[in-house]
């Protein structure tokens, strides 16, 4: 019921076999530079899903003195999925709308290079 | 049959079976596991979308040990389907191997150095029991040639019996299945990351798809070698062996590469050399 | 000269000379003399009865043999060239030339690094070159007892050469090593005894045409001289301990020419033992020999170590191949012993060069060669793709020899298989080993001498010639050579020729393709997690610290240790020692 492969989506744990970055939890000053080790790590086309209220914009924790914010302080981010803590059937949506994102930005690519 | 025909058909026909066989064996394993399993095409989908996206390198030319991987296992199957020396059939084989490994090797990453170690501990697991595949073929028909040995007019299985589960034994290694998958892992598995092919991508991720495919039709076109009086029983066999290998896939576990060094050297030797050495009492006897 | 010899026989025909036999006699026997003598000294400073023991042994022996013995030592022929001869005065010819021009270079860096030492550069060059024509001599006799005298000249020059360095160490494997040659040289003479006493004939092209039973006793006697020199299981610790010396010693010595003597003489005869218990046996003994030091090479990681298991490895084979005796498998063992020369000295010389520039013979060490010293990694991975690698020299070598098995004895294949897989082991962990590049420093190729470059690049490029041309040869003077001996002949079939140069051309794509690709395309930092850090070579641990990466390789010591391996493939073979002579005696 939750398979994700039937979309033809593998789990895979290499940024660089990766198109899309599903992302949870705020952004603090020592995982910054990590996560945008690991995105520019991922080669183009590609897109990046924030999922549940503290990749948003730091939900509970976004006073705290450590947090910088939401994933979007550190990578761009260009599907958002709310919730804490998010529903399955959400977050496969939000990886399906994932897809459509990646398709425009490769024609987008595609064009470009023509 | 003129050679450049079966040329071209083997080149253009093995990318498209090995790529159905691939998707196949997801959407078996995806049932397997009560899940339904991605698109039968899917395979190519994934080729063709790895061809369109960027290509990262971290050292110069690592990309093209895996170009010459696919270059030579190409050149590996066309020996065999065009009817050549099985044994050095055999050694390219190795030589493509090689390739691939250097390049896990060029990347200089942690994680695809333990990757290429592991890969070639699995070449040097499967190695002797090709050979010896090989030799018992030779034996029993006198000629190391595909097309003598697919002439031979007489079911092999029953004096190569015990060269046939060997043969089964280290078919997990090749086909990149558990338990044996010890450095890369056939889809969705992590396997330290993901082992030799971690820092290839794009492009050259969907060359090694491609190369897998060719592997996987080479390595399944051996089972039919022990069929050559009747080759619809071989085929037969070999989706009833393509069926089995992902079954154990999905029962079985990964094992260290220890445990694995140690069972395919000793699954050779029992299964493999006691057949020789059966045969070899056999000749004796009859001269 | 060689190529004058080689172009003689190319038609197909022997030279039988007769070369002034009386007093050459003579005189080898006082330079015989003067050169025990020399030993006996040497042996005594050192205090080593042993050697002592058997110079004196041999000396009598060979003194009774030449004056007492009434029969007429005259050989009809004494020097003969014929096709294989000429193959191997190719080989020492060439390759012995080669190592001594990079000699030249390696001796003055030596001479750096070892200011202590006295300068004794001309004895060390005079000993090369007594040594190269004493190899020249053992391939052109057809006289047996001057053969044996060739022979012990190359003990000798052994012997001098590892001790070279005059250290503790060096002087003690150099008579570990003389030791050794010695008790060879001792089954050579009573092997001559035999020969004369019962057959009364010392030439080898009589010896060849004389019936099996009476010949196979002093044939398996010098089969046994040839093994040692070769340095088989169980005699092989010799061969080990001789990698104190200087590296074109190494190369020169105990990889391309002296140990190629042993295995020559063994595979002359190797019509005689052919379909014999006895060969067999010796057959056995190489492959035990073959498997089980590939096996214990893994686990080195001292280079010039590896490269002597290596090495003993592959003499295995070709004792393998002269204890089968068929046309198919002499076809094999010759051509064994023309690749594995050209590609170990190639090695030898590099892994020379590498260690004065690194000051290290570890193969961790030489990480990244590729970029600090491209040229000369080059070199080392057309090398060591000539020892393994399809469709390269050896592998052709190896494919040969499984097909002389599968139809004798397919059991010994089995086990030739097993080794060659753990020949893919090392070499294909130490080809990734140069290409691995974390952060190597640049450009430390600049104080490489001009001698060592030119000859270690004119080595590469024969490995690569050879294989190329191998049908060439194989039809000009192997199969002639075959042909002579067996009345048939093997080759390889047109098909596979042209499918092995296909595939040899492709292969040779890539270095050219290597050099302009990539040059385009965006380069990031291996996958660590997240946690690179600018330096390369580093991440950033939990602390927030820096902290370096290494990979190094797997040695799978608990497998095949060598304290493990070892002492069993010594016992193996000296049971087969043992049924040997038991067969000896039998006869």
């Amino acid at each position: 019921m939750y398979d994700v492969e039937r979309f033809g989506i593998i789990n895979t744990g290499n940024p660089k076999h990766a198109d899309i970055l599903l992302i949870t939890g705020a952004i603090n000053e020592q995982s910054k530079s990590v996560v945008e080790n690991l995105y520019n790590q991922m080669p183009d086309p590609k897109v990046v899903v924030a999922i549940g209220a503290c990749a948003l914009s730091g939900g509970v924790f976004a006073e705290c003195y450590n947090i910088m914010g939401g994933v979007d302080k550190a990578i761009p981010v260009d599907v958002y999925v709310p919730g804490c803590a998010c529903k399955p059937e959400n977050i496969i949506n939000g990886v399906v709308q994932a897809l459509s994102v990646l398709e425009e930005k490769h024609n987008k690519k595609k064009n470009k290079s023509l | 049959m003129n050679i450049f025909l079966i040329l071209i058909a083997y080149i253009i026909l093995t990318p498209l079976t090995g790529g159905l066989l691939t998707g196949l064996d997801r959407i078996i394993t995806a049932r397997m596991q009560s899940r339904i399993g991605p698109p039968l095409l899917q395979p190519f989908y994934d080729v063709a979308k790895l061809f369109s996206k960027e290509n990262l390198v971290v050292r110069k030319a690592q990309n093209l040990f895996i170009i010459f991987h696919l270059l030579f296992l190409i050149v590996t199957g066309a020996l065999f389907f065009c009817g050549g020396d099985f044994l050095l059939v055999v050694f390219a084989f190795a030589l493509a191997g090689v390739f691939f490994i250097l390049g896990g090797y060029r990347t200089s990453s942690p994680y695809s150095h333990i990757g290429s170690e592991r890969e070639l501990i699995q070449m040097m697991a499967y190695e002797p029991m090709l050979i010896i595949t090989a030799i018992g073929l030779y034996m029993t028909t006198h000629s190391f040639n595909v097309f003598d040995i697919m002439s031979a007019g007489k079911p092999l299985l029953p004096q190569l019996l015990g060269i046939f589960l060997g043969f089964l034994f280290i078919l997990p290694i090749k086909m990149r299945k558990s338990p044996f998958d010890l450095s890369m892992s056939h889809h969705a598995h992590q396997e330290l990351v993901k082992g030799i092919t971690t820092e290839f991508s794009g492009p050259t991720l969907a060359l090694l798809e491609i190369a897998h495919w060719f592997e996987l039709i080479l390595i399944l076109g051996i089972i039919i070698l022990f069929f050559p009086n009747n080759v619809w029983l071989g085929l037969a066999v070999e989706c009833a062996v393509f069926f089995l290998v992902i079954l154990v896939d999905n029962t079985f576990a990964r094992l260290r590469w220890q445990t694995v060094l140690k069972a395919s050297w000793l699954a050779t030797f029992i299964l493999g050399m006691g057949n020789i050495f059966i045969l070899s009492i056999l000749k004796i006897c009859h001269s | 000269m060689s190529l004058f010899c080689a172009y003689g026989t190319l038609h197909g025909n022997s030279f039988y000379f007769s070369a002034y036999s009386s007093w050459a006699s003579i005189l080898i026997f006082v330079l015989e003399a003067l050169l025990s003598l020399y030993i006996v000294t040497l042996g005594i400073k050192h205090q080593r009865p042993l050697v002592v023991g058997l110079v004196l042994a041999q000396f009598i022996a060979i003194t009774y043999l030449e004056f007492f013995s009434g029969h007429h030592l005259e050989a009809k022929y004494n020097f003969f060239i014929d096709q294989f001869s000429a193959i191997m005065a190719l080989i020492i010819g060439i390759i012995g030339t080669l190592i001594c021009v990079f000699a030249i270079g390696y001796m003055q860096d030596f001479k750096h690094h070892h200011e202590e030492q006295p300068d004794r550069r001309p004895f060390f060059f005079f000993l090369l070159f007594v040594f190269l024509s004493a190899m020249f001599g053992i391939v052109f006799s057809n006289n047996l007892v001057w053969l044996y005298f060739f022979w012990e000249v190359t003990t000798a020059c052994s012997f001098l050469l590892i001790g070279y360095t005059r250290t503790e160490e060096a002087t003690r494997n150099a008579f570990r090593a003389i030791e050794v040659n010695l008790i060879g040289g001792l089954c050579f003479v009573i092997a001559l005894g035999i020969l004369i006493y019962s057959t009364g004939t010392i030439e080898i092209n009589k010896l060849l045409t004389i019936s099996k039973a009476a010949a196979i006793i002093p044939v398996a006697l010098l089969s046994i001289a040839g093994l040692t020199k070769s340095a088989q299981l169980p005699v092989c610790d010799w061969l080990l301990g001789a990698m104190v010396a200087p590296t074109p010693v190494s190369a020169l010595l105990h990889s391309s020419t002296m140990v190629k003597a042993g295995v020559y003489l063994v595979l002359r005869f190797a019509s005689v033992l052919q379909g014999t218990l006895m060969g067999s046996t010796i057959a056995m003994i190489g492959a035990v020999t073959f498997l089980f030091t590939s096996l214990i090479a893994i686990t080195e990681n001292n280079a010039k170590r590896l490269l002597a298991y290596s090495t003993i490895a592959n003499l295995g084979l070709v004792i393998l191949c002269a204890g089968i005796g068929s046309a198919q498998a002499v076809w094999a063992g010759i051509l064994l012993i023309i690749f594995h020369a050209l590609a170990k000295g190639l090695l030898f010389l590099c892994v020379g060069t590498v260690e004065h520039r690194k000051h290290s013979r570890e193969i961790e060490m030489m990480e990244g060669l590729i970029t600090s010293m491209p040229g000369l990694a080059t070199f080392m991975l057309i090398g060591m793709a000539g020892m393994f690698l399809a469709p390269f020299g050896m592998l052709i070598s190896k494919w040969a020899v499984l097909k002389a098995l599968v139809d004798v004895n397919p059991l010994l294949s089995v086990i030739v298989a097993f080794g060659g897989a753990a020949n893919l082991f090392f070499w294909v962990k130490w080809m990734g080993k140069l290409l691995l590049a974390i952060t190597p420093p640049v450009g430390q190729e600049k104080d490489v001498s001009r001698e060592e470059f030119v000859s270690l690049g004119i080595l590469a490029v024969l490995t690569v010639l050879i294989c190329a041309l191998f049908p060439l040869i194989s039809s000009c003077y192997i199969e002639p050579y075959l042909y002579s001996l067996y009345d048939k002949s093997v080759s390889m079939s047109n098909g596979n020729i042209i499918i092995m140069l296909i595939m040899l051309g492709l292969i040779l794509l890539f270095p050219l393709i290597s050099i302009n690709f990539d040059r385009s395309t965006k380069y990031v930092a291996p996958y660590l997690g997240g946690a690179n850090t600018d330096t390369p070579g580093t991440f950033k641990d939990s602390l927030g610290n820096n902290r370096p990466f290494a990979m190094k390789n797997y040695l799978l010591d608990e497998f095949f240790a060598e304290k493990k391996l070892y002492p069993i493939g010594v016992g193996l073979t000296w049971i087969l020692l043992i049924i040997m002579f038991v067969l000896l005696f039998i006869k």
